[in-house]
């Protein structure tokens, strides 16, 4: 079987590019993209943060080298002619979605409330109930003071309100690579402006959250 | 920077990393072969990471590097 990591803008090679327990990353072009994949006798898939790096690590190389477009982690196909078949299949889209992505990276932004006491023991229903519509009311603000104005320095933008227990917001920004720093300028000064909040940002990553349904 | 907030940093990136390996990327309709009770394993263990986290910055206690 192979495993898949990305798909991209035509590429040569990926010489020197290791993907998953060790192996090589190859690539397949055809119709105008490029698959990065790695082929297996075994692969024992399981969400461990290893895994998770490793998978990264060959979309970031690839990154390194042109546009892509980063696949789930755990994708599988039974053979290289699968994937010619799902690369045709999709031509159309992943043109458009390339040419849309160009140039452009993702940031990531989590807003946790700085004072928030620890989660109370469960069994306290109500307690509870009230500790969660609290964490939506502050997720709401944070949407406002934090995620807009951040918004307004990115091409497109996603976020949810309290997506976790403990979590404000997340948000995904997808920005140019040449305002990157203007974006982490930003975030600094939104942390100082509100200390109530802890504001963090990751980056850049590929544009994961921007290979969806047309959302972008 | 801290031993702690260095730790905080990379769990901080961890939870991202993880959010958009397992929730986001490309789907190939009906490949996916992880198994789901794996993702919600991870996840648990990343709560109780980011509340560890938060607890440990609050008494100034400095976590382990990995």
């Amino acid at each position: 079987m192979i495993y898949l990591y990305a798909i991209t803008e035509p590429l040569d090679g990926a010489a020197g590019v290791t993907g998953l327990a060790g192996a090589r990353v190859e690539l397949l072009s055809t119709g105008g993209v490029s698959g990065a994949y790695s082929a297996h006798e075994e692969l024992e898939l399981t969400a461990d943060p290893d895994l998770l790096w490793a998978h990264e690590g060959v979309v970031e190389a690839l990154m390194a080298r042109a546009t892509v477009l980063p696949l789930r982690f755990g994708t599988t196909l039974a053979d290289v002619a699968a994937l010619r078949d799902a690369l045709d299949g999709g031509r159309e889209r992943y043109g458009e979605l390339l040419q849309r992505l160009r140039g452009r990276v993702e940031l990531a932004v989590r807003v946790v409330d700085a004072s928030s006491p620890e989660p109370e023991s469960p069994g306290d229903g109500s307690r509870y109930l009230a500790d969660r519509l609290a964490t939506r009311r502050e997720g709401r603000l944070a949407e406002e003071q934090i995620h807009a104005p951040l918004a307004r320095l990115a091409a497109a933008s996603e976020s949810a309100v309290a997506p976790a227990a403990g979590t404000l917001l997340r948000g995904a920004y997808l920005v140019e690579t040449g305002e990157v720093d203007r974006f982490a300028r930003r975030v600094r000064e939104l942390q100082s402006g509100h200390p109530d909040l802890q504001v963090s940002c990751t980056g850049p990553w590929a544009p994961y959250s921007f290979v969806g349904n047309g959302s972008a | 920077m801290t031993a702690s907030e260095v730790a905080r940093q990379q769990d901080v990136a961890l939870i991202d990393l993880v959010d958009r390996l397992l929730d986001s990327g490309v789907v190939l309709a009906g490949d996916i072969t992880l198994a789901v009770a794996d993702i919600d394993l991870v996840y648990v263990g990343l709560r109780a990471l980011i509340s560890s986290v938060a607890a440990a910055e609050r008494e100034g206690v400095a976590l382990p590097l990995r």
